[in-house]
């Protein structure tokens, strides 16, 4: 199995959009999705966890900044990409 | 007192006399002699016959041919300066046109393997439109979403096939030369369309396309044995001449990019009738 196989990125992706699901639905509290994290993190490969999850913060920042809920001190408590 | 004054008198009329006189012996000349008036209205009658006959045969010669061929002459002169002035423009504008044709700032030559491992050439590809993707296998989430899209492209084109001279070719070129074989591309490319050509190379092939096309790529940091290559997202319209025409983005769906690329077909094939 490996990325090259669309099953196995579908199933990637799967997993990934319902962990996001979980997070939207719990406000982002990650203790109430971690078995859902732990599937998540079991089909797929570990870069693309990293990347997704960069995805998921940069996205989420979008959407306050559009929505005008960004404070200017906030933006500098915002963490960068993780380094992996 | 008397005598005296007398004299004086007389010698002032004497002198006035002879001043009012000296005129008129002249008048009396002309009158008296016949020969004199003769030359005189010779000179007359000959003047007034002479002037009126040169006038004329001038006004005859600034009508006459040589001042019609002169003019003629100018005008032709004039029109030939005019259309070598023209054609000196035009050759201008030639040069000018190759200049810029020749140093076409996106796209150009590559040399590289098909997903079936079969060695091609930019020049394999004139005659078709290719729509050049620049992506790699491991790719997490865009280059699917892109070649979804370009899968969709290409179906939106092939409807109206028959309208059009030239074939369109949808094309995936790898920028993970290391992990992407022949066999890799090809699996990967047959998830999204029958119709897409696979490229891969080595690293000096790839780069050299990449520079040509100005796609940044790079590769990410490992983790274990694995990376993610970043790279930009754009699709590239190439003529049949194998001109760069055209580039569309990530905001751009499958239905926008095929209608430029219709209106870009419509253009080509008017301006090659």
């Amino acid at each position: 199995m490996s990325v090259i196989d669309k099953k196995y990125r579908e199933k990637c992706w799967l997993t990934r959009d319902d962990y996001w699901k979980c997070l939207d639905t719990n406000k982002e509290e990650k203790e109430k999705c971690l078995q859902l994290r732990q599937l998540f993190e079991s089909s797929c490969p570990a870069t693309w966890v990293t990347h997704f999850d960069q995805k998921r913060e940069y996205d989420i920042f979008k959407r306050q900044l559009a929505l005008g809920e960004v404070e200017t001190d906030k933006l500098k408590s915002i963490k960068g990409p993780s380094k992996p | 007192m008397s005598m005296i004054s007398h004299l004086f008198s007389i010698r002032a009329t004497t002198c006035l006399t002879r001043n009012i006189l000296r005129p008129t012996p002249i008048r009396l000349l002309s009158s008296a002699s016949p020969s004199a008036n003769k030359a005189t209205n010779a000179n007359d009658h000959i003047l007034p016959k002479e002037l009126p006959s040169s006038e004329k045969r001038k006004a005859k010669f600034n009508i006459s041919w040589k001042t019609v061929s002169v003019t003629f002459i100018g005008a032709a002169s004039l029109i030939a300066f005019i259309y070598f002035l023209d054609q000196r423009k035009m050759q201008k504008r030639k040069v000018l046109q190759r200049a810029a044709v020749g140093k076409m700032a996106i796209g150009g030559p590559f040399s590289l393997i098909t997903h079936e491992r079969k060695p091609v050439t930019d020049k394999d590809f004139r005659g078709q439109w290719l729509l050049i993707y620049f992506g790699f296998t491991h790719c997490p989430d865009i280059c699917p979403e892109e070649l979804e899209k370009l899968s969709e492209i290409t179906d939106l084109l092939r409807r109206d096939k028959s309208t059009q001279k030239n074939p369109f070719q949808p094309v995936f070129v790898s920028v993970d030369p290391e992990r992407d074989t022949p066999e890799l591309v090809s699996t990967y490319i047959k998830d999204y369309s029958p119709h897409f050509i696979g490229l891969t190379g080595t690293r000096e092939q790839v780069a050299e396309m990449c520079k040509h096309y100005r796609v940044y790529f790079s590769q990410g940091p490992k983790v274990g044995d694995d990376y993610i290559v970043d790279h930009a997202i754009i699709m590239y319209l190439i003529n049949p001449n194998g001109e760069f025409v055209d580039y569309y983005g990530r905001n751009k769906n499958a239905k926008e990019v095929a209608y430029a690329i219709e209106q870009h077909m419509n253009t080509f094939k008017e301006s090659n009738k």
